[in-house]
């Protein structure tokens, strides 16, 4: 185990410290007590190929093995991997897929916190594909961490997939840094049943950036899908868009965070953020406490958070047209996450997305 | 026989009585008209009829095509040929028309023991229908009603009728917010569809409406009750002297 497993396992943090309030990992410490968190033993490679939906988009493929990297001739010349982290320098044009799977049967407990930090170059169109999976059902804790730095006018196009077993942990983060005119348009989609969390940190240090952080998650039985999410601008006329949607069924429950943080200078800001949760059952949860803080004066930011249940009126409408109650209800689930994927620009992801999506709202 | 057989049908809403026994009788291929002032109770009948939760019967009977209507859910009762034009469509977010009419077609399908209508098949006869409707294809790939404007609201109620092929179809003020040649192709579209098996509920306000969809009947509802009923041409007549003398009477 590495010491930084160690140190975080002995040093969880509680739900009194800030921006934990919602997501309690009591659960992790359990199964690190039962178990003991081992490092992953010898990648299974046999399963390589397996990294979920996502592995139908062509792409560079990295794989994690029980959050050990995998480095393969395709993805050799691309990545180094130092003490410190894994370097990559991603192909600009050539989609690079990040494929976490956790291998573990039951009984194993694996730990894992790669740090992986890409580079691009300024100017140039990237496309990221992140993906967490679990062919199986042992305990998994993965925490990784990416950063990304985009230099003037690069354009970086992150879509990512977690969904993991019941026994997987993930704490994921991600800390993206735009220069001038530089583009991030992230999303996430979450379907996993075990406990998700996602930082996000987009900083926008240059004039005329945009960030977009999208998702859309599927509560289910007992999972917990936690976005935390920062956006800071640094810098004059930026713009900055945020919009969650979340389903919420079974005893599952979600959380969003999310603050847009506005500098002095960053003047000339539009920061937008929007949460919209649909319950379905009466022991799903959620919570969401969105937040500005703005310190420029000539801005535009708002934020927005809703919840609720299905609409009696869309029911009815739907019904009134012969469709079967829950087939109306499950109609109505649909087309509320699948507006949010309408925010992705790859046809291709957001066919898989949308295919994902459906096929999760159906294992309800 | 009637296709459908209304009987001192009584509906509360909130606990508060709104239909206090209604008598109607539709034979097969008839158009009734009904007219009543505002509040009268005619969208919560259309409602009561369709199954809406929080209509609660509360006397009378009401059957269809000799079943009993009240015992089926609103789902069941659109499957049977059931129809009712909202007054007030609903808007669908992220369900676009052909998704939504396709779901609805092919329940309804599904229910007389037909197989799904092929893909390609289905959008070639909604386009034609919506065609004849002054439709765009381009609202079709829309979102149900979203965006839609109050008189294109009224005609996408109409597209689903004429998709659907209903039995009976209840029209609750699908002429209210249409222009003048908006009305015309509405009307239209209902003529098409009036044959001597199909049945037709027309509530409205006026009576301009009912020279193109021309009655069988005409029924004034007032505060819950049917208080007169006879031809077209009470239509006329109301257009002239109001409601004044059945709001008294009630
Ligand atoms: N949920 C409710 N609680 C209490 N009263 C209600 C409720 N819904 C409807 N009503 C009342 O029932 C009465 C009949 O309403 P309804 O909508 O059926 O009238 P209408 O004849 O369709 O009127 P309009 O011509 O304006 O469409 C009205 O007085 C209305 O306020
Ligand atoms: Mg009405």
């Amino acid at each position: 185990m590495t010491k930084e497993i160690e140190n975080f396992l002995s040093d969880l943090p509680t739900r009194r410290e800030e921006g934990w309030k919602y997501t309690d990992l009591k659960a992790i410490g359990a199964v690190a007590e039962g178990a003991g968190w081992t490092s992953a033993p010898a990648a299974r490679a046999q399963r390589l190929s397996e990294t979920g939906p996502l592995a139908e988009i062509d792409a560079d493929t990295l794989v994690f093995v029980d959050g050990n990297p995998v480095v393969s001739d395709e993805t050799s010349d691309i990545i180094s991997v130092m003490p410190e982290g894994i370097e990559i320098a991603p192909r600009p044009g050539r989609p690079l897929h990040l494929a976490f799977v956790s291998t573990a049967i039951d009984g194993e407990a694996f730990a894992s916190s790669p740090k992986l930090s890409l580079a691009a170059k300024a100017g140039q169109h990237y496309a990221l594909i992140e993906s967490h999976t679990a062919i199986g059902t042992g305990n998994t804790l993965c925490m990784p961490r990416i950063s990304i730095e985009a230099p003037r006018d690069a354009v970086i196009k992150h879509a990512a997939l977690f969904d993991e077993s019941a026994a997987g942990f993930t704490l994921s983060r991600i800390d993206v840094t735009l220069d001038q005119g530089a583009e991030y348009d992230g999303f996430a989609l979450q379907t996993g049943l075990g406990l998700t969390r996602r930082e996000a940190t987009v900083t926008l240090a240059g004039e005329h950036g945009f960030a977009r952080l999208g998702g859309a998650y599927v509560g289910r039985d007992s999972s917990h899908i936690d976005n935390t999410t920062l956006v800071v601008h640094n810098a004059a006329n930026a713009r900055s868009l945020q919009d969650f949607r979340g389903v919420l069924d079974g005893e599952s429950r979600g959380v969003f965070q999310g603050k847009v943080l506005v500098a002095k200078d960053a003047q000339g800001t539009d920061g937008q953020q929007q949460h919209k949760a649909l319950l379905l059952s009466p022991k799903a949860e959620v919570d969401a406490k969105p937040e500005l803080e703005i310190y420029a004066d000539d801005v535009q930011c708002a934020h927005g958070a809703t919840v609720g249940a299905i609409d009696q009126n869309q029911l009815f409408y739907l019904r009134a047209r012969g469709i079967p109650e829950d087939h109306a209800r499950a109609m109505l689930t649909e087309a509320f996450l699948m507006q949010s994927l309408s925010g992705i620009s790859d046809m291709a992801i957001r066919d898989v997305f949308r295919a994902h999506l459906t096929t999760r709202l159906g294992d309800r | 026989m009637s296709l459908l057989s209304i009987k001192n049908f009584a509906v509360e809403v909130d606990e508060k009585p709104i239909l206090k026994g209604i008598d109607l009788e539709i034979g097969p291929g008839e158009v009734h008209a009904i007219m009543g002032p505002n509040g009268s109770g005619k969208s919560t009948l259309s409602y009561a009829l369709a199954g809406r939760d929080g209509y609660e019967v509360t006397g009378g009977s009401v059957t269809f095509d000799g079943q009993d209507l009240l015992e089926l859910d609103a789902d069941e009762r659109a499957r049977e040929g059931l129809f009712l034009a909202f007054q007030y469509p609903v808007e669908l977010p992220g369900v676009t028309n052909t998704t939504f009419l396709k779901h609805a077609l092919n329940a309804k399908r599904k229910h007389q023991g037909l197989e799904e209508l092929d893909a390609l098949e289905f959008v070639k006869a909604v386009r034609k229908k919506a065609k004849e409707l002054n439709m765009p294809d381009d609202m079709l790939k829309r979102a149900v009603n979203v965006g839609f404007s109050g008189g294109e609201k009224k005609r996408n109620e109409t597209l689903q009728m004429a998709v659907l092929e209903p039995r009976m179809a209840i029209l609750d003020e699908t002429d209210s917010g249409l222009d003048i040649d908006a009305l015309k192709v509405v009307s239209d579209g209902v003529n098409r569809l009036r044959d001597e098996n199909r049945s037709f509920l027309v509530i409205t306000h006026y009576q301009r409406l009912l020279d193109y969809i021309v009655p069988d009947h005409v029924h004034v509802l007032s505060a819950g009750r049917i208080v007169k009923s006879g031809d077209k041409s009470l239509a006329l007549e109301l257009e002239k002297s109001g409601y004044a003398e059945f709001v008294d009477a009630a």
